[in-house]
């Protein structure tokens, strides 16, 4: 395995920044022993895992997707993964055998953990076949006549299916073609194996085929599915459809519903917690009452002079129809007003869940009175592109479908001295114009701070302005299309800024920007500068 | 939002056919109830209504009921003092109607049995913020103007403590500052509401304004009135002696006086106001304060003197503060006392039935789930009867 071990001696320091962080010194123990019989595979393989997407939906398929892995090299990704989970139960302190994937995760959440906002971001360790999309097999041979002889149809697993499919509709409606002359037909309701379970999505189908379908495909293939499923079946046709639907759980119920408790006086309450943002409540709904609400010993009215907060509050009892059938004491801390309402509201539901039936419990879930709200506040972000050092503010705005970004530089003239008097070697300074005329030399005192603003009276020296556009089109204005408004108005705003009295968009996109009388050099702004394309 | 939330029960069954109707009518602007559907209509004025117009002869059964006060008398006794939403529901509505409530009543029945001949007692209305003390205030101070008293009635002294943008050093008193600005327009307002006892009360002292003017002993109290009115730079002045004047001659007997302050705890307060170099003025400084302080202390006979505290609009006091103790601080309380404490409340089921019957009279609310139990229990709800903040929900519907 000399290819991997080389991939990998860039990664031993990182490894060993990563193994730094575990704290339990077993663990450390355990992988430096396990270091050495480590195979470097499995290095390989976590490290690859840094490196690998995690799965998504939506761009599995293969035609996308520019590497190719070949069988061998999955297999062997397969291999190594396994040895790697028994590596990593090792480690753990587990049982090799009974190592499930959730374990794993486990483990490997222990082992690094991660801070990212983004949980898809997060390290992952799972199998290859969840982690390298499904390749398509070579699907010719060496003649490079294809196998499948659906395959110049563009989609052939999808019509190889439906080919299927479709002989097994006409085998079923002959079957009871049959039946019915025999007169064994029977009404027999199918409605049983359908509820509880879902058509796969297009997505699901399309992975399962390794291949893009449209829209259309997809609705054909369902209504050919679902008339398969309306004909009386066999198990052979009935596994056949199985093989397409996925299981819906259709009351989840998780969370337990407290019974109601009795305090001295015979009143019946209930408890309930909720959490929202930094916010947590707990609320004591009691059975009667008069619809009073105290938070903090605080009527309700005070303690949330807004509108909406007390509207969040009224939500659970209106939609129970209960408003004014309970008084709630509650305690609420942390977060904000808008927080504390919701986490209060959450608790009040939870509470109330002891007071009513199934079927409303069912209904308020659904309406997700009973979900933790689970937005937090994204942790802030590092500046990743270093603050621009000083000078003139860069001018950025859109203008012809382009993004043109203006900057002022002050550049001196390319082949002159930077002051027209003799400068001494190595000082780049420049001739204060104040002092000196056009022409005649200036004495440059070393030391002196002087400094040159190029401008209107100093016409050596050039008003570079770097314009750099993106994107979008420009025209001429004599051809074919007109400049936006939008457009003549930031260019505009940008002659006026470059002290220029008009402007003119040439072919091929070169702004040229004109002076006024005895002002600074006309400007050119070059296609170098643009990345232009012929508008559309 | 909420009350487009699917339900859990269709509730198109319970509706009542006679509001349908009430719904079908909906006439612009028409203060008196529909003619056609008399039964209903006629129930829902009984509840809302009342046709007793004078405050002396209201009493328990009209609890949550309106009474009528015609624009006229509004614009006599009330040239200042409605608070501001009031005011403009009276313009859209075209009505002025102000609820009967428990708290007014009584204080209605303390006044009709007050001994004259006693020190005037302090009445302090409180309660929280909304729940009706000023507009409680407005029904005393029409009662007492049907009766005939003079109402001295300071619509708000916190206006009196901030924002002012001129002040004088006073020409009585080098040590206290002058507002004319404020004195001027509560002179005129004054002249308004008691017209006609002024001219009947004669002033027992002689003022002199500057070297031109004075004012004899003897000569009625409108020519003071009109001083402050037309100086401007008097006008403190003219009030302090109004003030003074009508302490010292309710205690005869020829008129009986009300001083009705609102949100009395700014005369012992702070203030935002600030002399040139900055330094804090205390309310003893402000002229206005120092002579309004004299006329709530006890110490005349012939009249009664009725206050609120009020957190809004008070300078640095927490919002949650409601009670006369911490809104009128250690030394306003000990001023004050002894006072009678008046609680303002939140409506009663009986006054929020009444008070969401006199807007659907009014066609206020349009909002088609306004008419039905589920809308009413949700203006409950989100309101919490507090009359401020049901005002104020009513006015999106």
């Amino acid at each position: 395995m000399a290819a991997p071990s080389v991939s990998c001696g860039a990664a031993v320091p990182y490894r060993l920044f990563l193994a730094g962080r575990v704290s339990f010194a077993r663990e450390q123990g355990l992988w430096k022993a396990a270091a050495s019989g480590l195979q470097t595979g499995t290095r390989c393989q976590i490290l690859r895992l840094k490196h690998s997407p995690a799965v998504t939906t939506t761009k599995n398929v293969a035609a996308l997707r520019r590497e190719s892995y070949t069988v061998d090299f999955i297999k062997k990704q397969i291999e190594e993964f396994n040895i790697g989970k028994r590596h990593l139960a090792n480690m753990m302190g587990e049982d090799p055998e009974t190592f499930t994937q959730e374990d794993v995760d486990r483990a490997i959440t222990y082992l690094f953990p991660s801070g990212l906002f983004e949980k898809r971001a997060r390290p992952i360790m799972k199998h290859p076949e969840e982690i390298f999309p499904k390749q398509r097999a070579v699907q010719w041979g060496e003649d490079g006549r294809p196998f499948h002889f659906l395959f110049y149809t563009g989609k052939q697993s999808y019509y190889s299916l439906m080919h299927e499919a479709y002989g097994k509709v006409l085998h079923a409606e002959e079957r009871q073609d049959q039946l019915r002359a025999k007169g064994l037909f029977s009404e027999k309701s199918k409605s049983k194996d359908l509820i509880g379970s879902r058509w796969l999505i297009k997505e699901e189908l399309e992975e399962m085929l390794v291949e893009k379908l449209s829209d259309q495909d997809y609705a054909q293939f369902i209504r050919l599915l679902e008339r398969l499923s309306a004909l009386p079946c066999d198990a052979a046709e009935e596994e056949f459809v199985g093989r397409f639907r996925r299981t819906v759980t259709v009351q989840s119920k998780k969370h337990l519903i407290e019974p109601l408790q009795y305090d001295e006086q015979g009143m019946a309450f209930s408890t309930g917690q909720g959490k929202r943002k930094t916010a947590n409540a707990e609320a004591v709904v009691y059975g009667h009452g008069s619809g009073k609400i105290e938070i903090n010993g605080v009527d309700y009215l005070l303690y949330f002079p807004v509108t909406q907060d007390r509207e969040q509050l009224m939500f659970p009892f209106h939609f129970l129809d209960r408003l004014g059938k309970h008084d709630v004491t509650c305690t609420v801390s942390g977060g904000g007003r808008s927080s504390q309402a919701g986490a209060i509201r959450l608790a009040m539901s939870r509470a109330l869940c002891s007071f009513i039936t199934e079927d409303e419990v069912e209904w308020m879930r659904q309406a997700g009175l009973l979900t933790t709200d689970p937005r937090v506040r994204e942790p802030r972000r590092e500046r990743i592109y270093p603050k621009r050092k000083g000078g003139a503010p860069r001018q950025i705005f859109w203008g012809l479908g382009a993004r043109w970004e203006v900057e002022r530089t002050k550049i001196p003239p390319q082949g002159q001295q930077s002051c027209r008097a003799e400068a001494e070697p190595g000082c780049g300074r420049w001739a204060d114009n104040q002092d000196e005329e056009l022409g005649s030399p200036a004495t440059h005192r070393p030391g002196r701070d002087h400094r040159c603003y190029p401008g209107a009276d100093d016409s050596s020296v050039d008003t570079r302005l770097q314009i750099r556009a993106r994107g979008g089109g420009l025209t001429c204005l004599g051809c074919t299309g007109r400049l936006t408004s939008s457009g003549n108005r930031h260019l505009l705003w940008a002659a006026r800024s470059l002290d220029a009295e008009t402007w003119h968009v040439s072919i091929g996109g070169t702004v040229h920007f004109h002076p006024r009388q005895g002002a600074g050099p006309s400007l050119t702004v070059t296609a170098s500068h643009l990345r232009t394309q012929q508008a559309s | 939002m909420l009350k487009g939330m699917t339900r859990l029960v269709s509730r198109v069954h319970k509706l009542d056919p006679g509001r349908f109707s009430h719904l079908g009518t909906q006439a612009p602007q028409c203060p008196v109830a529909h003619l056609d559907n008399q039964v209903p209509t006629e129930r829902t004025r009984a509840i809302s209504r009342t046709l007793e117009n004078d405050p002396a002869k209201h009493g328990e059964q009209h609890v949550g009921q309106h009474y009528n006060i015609s624009i006229q008398e509004l614009k006599t006794v009330f040239p200042h003092g409605l608070p501001p939403r009031f005011v403009m529901q009276v313009k859209t509505f075209n009505e002025a109607c102000l609820m009967v409530r428990k708290p007014a009543l009584e204080l209605l029945h303390y006044l009709k049995n007050t001994n004259f001949a006693h020190p005037a007692v302090r009445y302090v209305l409180y309660g929280e913020k909304g729940t009706g003390k000023t507009l409680s205030l407005c029904h005393i101070i029409h009662f007492c103007a049907k009766q005939d008293w003079l109402i001295l009635h300071i619509p708000d002294a916190h206006l009196w403590v901030k924002n002012c943008r001129d002040l004088l050093q006073s020409t009585y008193n080098k040590q206290r500052f002058d507002q004319p600005l404020e004195a001027s327009i509560w002179l005129k307002n004054f002249k308004t509401a008691n017209e006609r006892f002024l001219s009947q009360i004669k002033v027992q002292d002689k003022y002199v304004w500057n070297k031109r003017e004075s004012t004899e002993k003897g000569s009625p109290l409108a020519e003071v009135v009109e001083q402050g009115i037309m100086r401007v730079r008097n006008a403190t002045d003219a009030v302090g002696i109004v003030l003074k004047e009508l302490k010292r001659q309710s205690s005869l007997g020829v008129f009986r006086l009300l001083v009705a302050v609102d949100g009395v705890n700014a005369l012992w307060g702070r203030t935002t106001l600030k002399r040139e170099d900055k330094s804090p003025i205390t309310p003893e400084e402000l002229a206005l304060i120092y002579n309004l302080r004299k006329m709530v202390k006890n110490d005349w006979q012939g009249g009664a003197i009725v206050l609120t505290v009020s957190q809004t609009g008070s300078l640095f006091k927490p919002r949650k503060a409601y009670l006369p103790q911490e809104l009128l601080g250690k030394e306003g309380f000990d001023t004050l006392d002894p006072f009678i404490p008046i609680l303002v409340s939140n409506y009663n089921p009986k006054e929020f039935e009444g008070c969401i019957q006199y807007y659907l009279e009014n066609n206020w609310l349009q909002h088609e789930k306004a008419h039905t139990e589920e809308g009413k229990k949700e203006l409950l709800f989100l309101s919490n009867r507090n009359p401020g903040l049901l005002e104020r929900l009513c006015a999106y519907l």
